[in-house]
C-alpha cells in the first residue's frame, strides 16, 4: 500500500459530487491517465483497457451504457500535471489525441518553384560527389555519403499540410507518381553503383 | 512487470471494494443492510439482509444474500446467491439459492456494483407476480455446480 497517498486519505472523507464526477467508472478512484468514451463516459485507461481485453469475443460495450467503443475512439483528457509516474506504465499507452494542422496560406511558404513538383526533394550523394535534384523538400534519399561503403536511405516525409491540403486529387496524384517515379529512379541508381 | 501489473490490480480490486463497503454502510439503499460480523474477516464475502419492498408479494419477508468477490472483480461479476433457508420463492431462485439474473452472468459490467445488484435483486423480487419456483427447479438441483457462474445461463424471461 506503499501508493496511499493523498487520493486516498481524501476517499475516507465524503467526496463531494463535484469531487465524484471525475471517478472512473470502473474502480471508483480519481481516474488516472483519464480518457472518456463517445458517449461521454470516464475511465482510467488502464481499467476500461482491462474491460475491453476481458471479453475479446464480443464488441467492447461502454460499462455505464452499453454503446459500443472503440480503442481508437476513446479521447484522452489532459488535465494540468496528469503526467506522473505510476505503476501503470506498464501497460500498453493510452490512445494519443489526435490533431489536425489548421490549413495554411501556401502563397507564403518560400518553396523553389511551384506546381506540382512543390514538395518533392530527392536528393543523393555519392562518395564526395553529391549531386540533387532539387524539387522542393519532402523526400530525401541519401546514400553512401561514407566513401561508399556504407548506403543508407532515408525518407523522410515532411511538410504535412499536404495531406489536409487544398490542393486538388489531380495535383495530390501526379505529385504522389512522380515522387514514385523519382524514387525507383533513386532506388536503381543505388542499385546499379553497388553491383559495379 | 507483470508483478507489478498485479499487484498494482490486487490493490485497486481491494481499494473498490473497500470503497464499496464504506459507501453501502453509509447510504445502503432501502430494504438492504449490510451485515459486516462476517465481513471483518473476509472482504471478499459479504452477507446481505435485504427485505421485501411494501406493496409486494415479498413485503415483509427477510432475504440473505452472500456475494462473494474474486480478484477479477470488477471485471468479472461477484457469485451472488440467496442462503438457505432465507430465500425467496421466486420463478427465477433455485431452491439452491441460485438467481437466475442477466446482470450476474453475460449482462455484467464493471460499473455496476452490490448496491447496484441489491437493486436488480429488490426489482427483480418486486415486479414478481405469482410466488413459485422454477420450472426446472428439481432438474437443476440435480446437476447445478456450486458456484452458480459456472451454469450457463439461458435468459428468456424479460418481465420478471
Amino acid at each position: 500500500m506503499a501508493a496511499s497517498t493523498d487520493k486516498d486519505d481524501r476517499g475516507k472523507g465524503t467526496p463531494s459530487m463535484e469531487e465524484r464526477s471525475f471517478e472512473c467508472n470502473i474502480c471508483f478512484d480519481t481516474a488516472t491517465n483519464a480518457v472518456v468514451s463517445m458517449c461521454g463516459h470516464l475511465f482510467c485507461w488502464p481499467c476500461i483497457h482491462t474491460w475491453m481485453e476481458a471479453r475479446p469475443q464480443d464488441t467492447p460495450t461502454c460499462p455505464v451504457c452499453k454503446s459500443v467503443i472503440d480503442k481508437e475512439k476513446l479521447i484522452p483528457l489532459y488535465g494540468r500535471g496528469s503526467d506522473q509516474k505510476d505503476p501503470r506504465e506498464s501497460l500498453p499507452p493510452r490512445p494519443a489525441g489526435q490533431r489536425e494542422e489548421a490549413p495554411e496560406d501556401n502563397n507564403n511558404t518560400g518553396y523553389f518553384g511551384d506546381g506540382m513538383f512543390n514538395g518533392i526533394n530527392v536528393s543523393f550523394g555519392v562518395g564526395g560527389f553529391p549531386f540533387g535534384f532539387g524539387l522542393g523538400p519532402a523526400f530525401t534519399i541519401q546514400t553512401g555519403r561514407m566513401g561508399g561503403q556504407h548506403h543508407n536511405v532515408n525518407i523522410g516525409h515532411r511538410g504535412n499540410r499536404m495531406h489536409h491540403g487544398r490542393r486538388g486529387g489531380q495535383e495530390e496524384e501526379q505529385r504522389k507518381t512522380m515522387a514514385r517515379l523519382l524514387l525507383t529512379f533513386a532506388i536503381l541508381f543505388i542499385i546499379m553503383i553497388i553491383f559495379t | 512487470m507483470g508483478g507489478a501489473s498485479h499487484a498494482y490490480k490486487e490493490m485497486a480490486f481491494l481499494k473498490r471494494l473497500k470503497k464499496e463497503y464504506m459507501e453501502l454502510k453509509k447510504s445502503p439503499p432501502p430494504g438492504v443492510v449490510l451485515d459486516d460480523s462476517v465481513l471483518e474477516n473476509n472482504i471478499t464475502n459479504w452477507i446481505i439482509h435485504i427485505s421485501g419492498a411494501e406493496g409486494t408479494l415479498y413485503s415483509g419477508e427477510q432475504f440473505k444474500l452472500n456475494i462473494k468477490f474474486n480478484d477479477k472483480y470488477p471485471f468479472d461479476s461477484p457469485q451472488v446467491t440467496f442462503i438457505k433457508p432465507y430465500l425467496p420463492v421466486h420463478p427465477h431462485v433455485y431452491s439452491n439459492g441460485h438467481i437466475c439474473l442477466s446482470i450476474l452472468d453475460r449482462d455484467w459490467s464493471p460499473a455496476l456494483n452490490v448496491s447496484s445488484i441489491c437493486l436488480s435483486i429488490l426489482s427483480m423480487l418486486s415486479s414478481c407476480t405469482q410466488k413459485v419456483k422454477p420450472d426446472d427447479d428439481s432438474m437443476y438441483m440435480r446437476f447445478a455446480p456450486s458456484n452458480p457462474k459456472k451454469t450457463t445461463w439461458v435468459f428468456h424471461d424479460d418481465s420478471v
